[in-house]
């Protein structure tokens, strides 16, 4: 049957969405940048008590565009599948395209505001950067970590649509437990407990540490979220490659 | 012997809805399915709505995957399916999904480039090519759609009803464009209601309903059976009609009296 060149097909879908993306709104690309700023200005003036930290805006800004990348990738690839229900039952495509086109462009739009922020940093003085081993190490995990999640849910919402709606509000509620607006190593130790078995409370915590801290993070666990989360990405993986001539009759 | 290129055998698709996995409901789409294609073939499938003709041409696209029974397909063969969806992504240009649809159909970026001319110029879309394509007609996305499918020079073509849809003066194109792929060797498989189209373009046939073939053969004796099973069963209909209406009328008469 027909041999996809996958590249290729990945490559053009990535730009077209870029494409897209920049269409879809009169100020275009610009929102990737405007909207992690709303969000940062709303949360500044929402916890004012935190805001005796004088550090506290940049740590905002750290956490928002770190957090939004990440479940940028898990949100809108959980539903990649779904969107493209029209090629999936027209072609004889491997579904796994999707959701890694989906971590390409939340990943190329990261860079881009990621650049901006660390202007930001360096304009305020505060950027202090770790190696960049330690940059790599958590860069690895993160994406890891975010896009099995993402691959996990894309094989599942095609069987129950109604998890992109879970997902989407469960997106905000993870963000608090996150530590992306109160840091979690100022919590209570109980609190600390609990909230630090979330993967993505170490990663928002290590992006500061490796940005404005100077600091690298703490390595074995980084190691430890990449490693477990490997395997969810390659039995996810597998799903989708076994039931890929379900998922179009699930679609109907 | 000709080497078929494509086998079913004794092929089943079932369609489950519900997520209850123990009581979860299942239609059956496609009932026991043999059929072999080869190249050349020209393959017209007949039948009601409802009657699976879209499922088996997706089955052989290799979209669905067949719940029982084998799909064997022979090397490396390149396949076109044009249904009624297209596949296009709305917010691309014409121009973008010809890129989109070439690569997916199997061709690479350097062929597409080398046919895109000819497929605009084939699917007479003009200007229009570089507007998005949700402002197109259906007659125009369908025209773009077998354009790219027949430039792709697929070993199988398989149209789910789309040349039904455009002018007189295209489907005359189209199916001489189709001739031009049989004598190179391409197998063509038509899906449609009508047994005229399908006696004209197609050498065999096979008649389905609720998923089952009821019968298979030479095109002309198929499209033949297909025709006056619908034509008795419209004069049954109408009969009973007129019978419901008599006894209406006898009935609201001796309501009235």
């Amino acid at each position: 049957m027909n041999k996809i060149d996958y590249p290729a097909l990945t490559s053009y879908l990535f730009w077209s969405e870029l494409k897209s993306d920049m269409n879809k709104f009169m100020l275009g690309a610009l929102w990737w940048v405007l909207e992690p700023a709303l969000y940062v200005a709303v949360f500044y003036f929402l916890f004012a008590e935190l805001r005796g930290r004088a550090d506290f805006a940049l740590v905002l800004v750290c956490g928002i565009v770190t957090w939004q990348w990440l479940i940028g990738i898990i949100t809108s690839g959980a539903s990649s599948v779904l969107k493209k229900k029209n090629l999936v039952q027209n072609f004889r495509v491997h579904p796994f395209a999707f959701p890694v086109v989906i971590l390409l462009v939340n990943t190329f739009k990261y860079g881009v505001v990621l650049s901006f922020a660390i202007a930001l940093f360096i304009w305020k003085d505060a950027f202090n950067p770790g190696t960049a081993v330690d940059f790599g190490l958590w860069f690895s995990a993160a994406i890891i970590t975010a896009f099995s999640y993402a691959v996990l849910f894309s094989v599942a919402t095609p069987f129950f649509p109604d998890l992109q709606m879970v997902i989407s509000r469960a997106a905000m509620l993870m963000m608090f437990l996150s530590g992306v607006i109160f840091p979690i190593s100022q919590m209570s130790p109980e609190a600390q407990a609990l909230l630090y078995w979330n993967p993505f409370a170490h990663l928002i915590e290590g992006v500061r540490d490796l940005l404005l801290y100077g600091e690298a993070g703490d390595r074995q666990k980084l190691l430890i979220i990449l490693v477990s989360h490997i395997p969810i990405l390659l039995i996810s993986y597998t799903l989708l490659s076994r039931l890929r001539g379900e998922i179009p009759k699930r679609l109907v | 012997m000709v080497q078929p290129i494509l086998e079913l055998e004794n092929v089943s698709l079932l369609y489950k809805s519900g997520f209850n996995f123990l009581r979860a409901r299942k239609k059956i789409a496609l009932e026991s399915i043999s059929l072999q294609v080869c190249p050349g073939d020209k393959i017209g499938i007949l039948g009601r709505n409802g009657a699976g003709k879209s499922s088996l041409l997706k089955l052989l696209a290799g979209i669905y995957k067949p719940d029982s029974g084998t799909l064997s397909v022979t090397g490396n063969i390149r396949s076109a399916f044009i249904g009624l969806q297209h596949g296009f992504v709305p917010y691309l240009s014409g121009i973008d999904n010809i890129m989109l649809t070439g690569i997916l159909m199997g061709m690479s970026r350097a062929e597409i480039h080398g046919k895109q001319r000819e497929i605009i110029e084939y699917s007479e879309i003009g200007h229009n090519i570089l507007e998005p394509i949700y402002s197109y007609s259906a007659g125009m996305k369908a025209r773009l759609a077998f354009a790219i499918s027949v430039f792709s020079e697929p070993d199988i073509l398989l149209i789910d009803e789309a040349m039904s849809v455009g002018d007189r003066a295209f489907r005359k194109k189209s199916q001489e464009k189709i001739s031009e792929l049989i004598a190179s060797d391409a197998a063509v498989i038509l899906v449609s209601h009508e047994p005229g189209l399908v006696n004209n373009v197609c050498s065999k046939a096979l008649w389905l309903e609720q998923g089952r073939i009821i019968s298979s053969g030479d095109s002309a004796a198929v499209a033949e059976q297909y025709k006056s099973s619908f034509d008795s069963r419209i004069r049954t209909r109408s009969s009973e009609e007129r019978k419901g209406d008599g006894s209406e009328s006898v009935a609201g008469l001796s309501e009235g009296i």
